[in-house]
């Protein structure tokens, strides 16, 4: 019931491997400069990027090892990504109803598990805000929501902390832990500073 | 010195290139008889053509955005050989000689055609000449204009965000509809007001493939062509008003087909 990747990855001349196992509920912290592959390396996970050898395996499926290829909308891997890439066009809560929506979740169920997302990650109230209207650290809030409200199998959280301001990080980290805990996710948080995740992820793997 | 008598050069050639296009313009108002201009231009004759054109027209847009967002889509997306190629070939009726579009048409469409003679054979339908020919021919020449702005506009929308889009359970067509559709609908409001405006000023095409005839296929174009010999005044008062209406496209853009840069 693991997230196993053993799999060299890259685009072009960048080549890199990696190898680790994720349980649900374990939280799995990935160290590396920057440049290093730390975000190919979750887009991977996510099939937005393909493996160029070997395999990722999720419960014993295979999603990519070179042959067999699960699309991204199938895997239930979901990124927060370090750029959040919110959808500028929705109100915060169609950005966080947007999976629950894609999942084939009714309109009205959908809005509640929004709300209650966002309240987990402290935004209750700003449902009807734009995401351009709000400060950085809501903005990573709103993604994190966006991505746990799906109940993924695997969530990738890439350099969560690097859009935030120091006086917002301690918040952050609570609002982190707080979604983590009894989360049965199998979680990969990326950063290149490892006092950041030290905390979070149980076992911490450097690239 | 030099730079500057340059530059007064060709702010001269410029200001003679503005005045070779708005000059003819100006001329259409100088020479219009203005206190019959109204009866001239809602003339029966002229009525009948401005219906056909509009309900065309409209036809002919709604039809090139249906099958141009896709296809612009498919050609901002899609990273196989041959693409250039299919592009090409996409915006060919830009250049292509009107007529010749229309002799093209005649040639699929046509009593021989590859698509008209099943057509003819089997259910008994003629393309050519009816007011489906009009609209064939107004489609062919104007989804270029359309699928070259939303494919630019797609292609500068963030990849990103669909990325992110297909990672939270969005099938591709899901994607399609709530992030791209969405991100290019300014690309895609002019592009359907650029096709619209072309399909009105068709006229090669269609009377090659549709032919002129009043109330059945003679659009306002036609009606002008055919006024001249005849009612010189009269196609002036209708030239001055399709001339309003292409202001009245050009400024309800302000400039947002440059989108397709």
């Amino acid at each position: 019931m693991t997230l196993q990747v053993d799999a060299t990855f890259g685009r072009g001349g960048f080549n890199r491997h990696a190898a680790f196992e994720v349980a649900p509920g374990a939280v799995l912290g990935l160290v590396g400069a920057n440049g290093s592959g730390k975000s190919t390396l979750l887009h991977t996970i996510a099939g937005i990027d393909r493996v160029r050898s070997g395999r990722i395996v999720l419960d014993g499926q295979v999603l990519d090892d070179g042959t067999e290829f699960v699309e991204p909308q199938d895997r239930r891997c979901v990124v927060v990504f370090q750029d959040l890439r919110l959808f500028p066009a929705m109100s915060v809560l169609d950005n966080v109803a947007y999976g629950p929506r894609s999942h084939g979740a009714p309109r009205a169920d959908a809005h509640a598990r929004a709300r209650e997302a966002l309240a987990k990650v402290g935004l209750a109230g700003f449902e009807g805000r734009r995401p351009d209207g709000l400060s950085g650290g809501e903005r990573q809030r709103v993604a994190i929501a966006r991505a746990v409200v799906t109940n993924p199998a695997v969530l990738l959280l890439d350099e969560p902390f690097a859009s935030v301001d120091a006086d917002s990080r301690p918040g952050l980290r609570e609002v982190l832990r707080g979604v983590l805990t009894g989360s049965e996710a199998r979680t990969v948080i990326v950063s290149h500073d490892p006092s950041d995740i030290a905390d979070l992820a149980a076992t911490v793997v450097r690239l | 010195m030099t730079t500057r008598r340059r530059s007064r050069t060709l702010t001269l050639l410029a200001a003679l290139a503005a005045a070779f296009v708005v000059l003819p313009l100006l001329g259409v108002a100088l020479r219009l008889p203005w206190s019959d201009a109204w009866s001239l231009a809602t003339s029966a004759t002229a009525r009948r053509a401005a219906w056909v054109s509009l309900q065309t027209s409209v036809v002919a847009a709604v039809l090139a955005a249906a099958l141009g967002i896709p296809l612009g889509w498919w050609l901002a997306r899609t990273r196989a050989r041959g693409v250039g190629l299919v592009r090409s070939f996409v915006v060919m009726p830009m250049i292509l000689p009107p007529v010749v579009a229309g002799i093209a048409l005649l040639s699929v469409f046509g009593r021989s055609g590859v698509i008209g003679q099943p057509l003819l054979e089997w259910w008994g339908v003629s393309i050519p000449f009816t007011r489906t020919a009009v609209v064939i021919a107004q489609v062919f020449v104007s989804i270029p204009f359309l699928v070259l702005a939303v494919e630019s506009s797609f292609r500068q929308l963030d990849a990103g965000l669909e990325d992110a889009a297909r990672t939270l359970g969005a099938s591709p067509m899901r994607v399609f509809a709530t992030v791209a559709l969405p991100g290019a609908r300014p690309a895609i409001v002019a592009g359907v007001a650029l096709a619209w405006a072309r399909s009105i000023g068709e006229f090669g095409a269609s009377i090659t493939f549709a032919g002129s005839f009043p109330g059945r296929t003679q659009t306002l174009p036609m009606s002008v062509y055919e006024l001249v010999s005849t009612d010189y005044p009269a196609a002036l008062s209708v030239s001055f008003g399709m001339m309003l209406v292409s202001v009245l496209v050009i400024a309800s853009l302000r400039g947002r087909w440059m989108v397709a840069r």
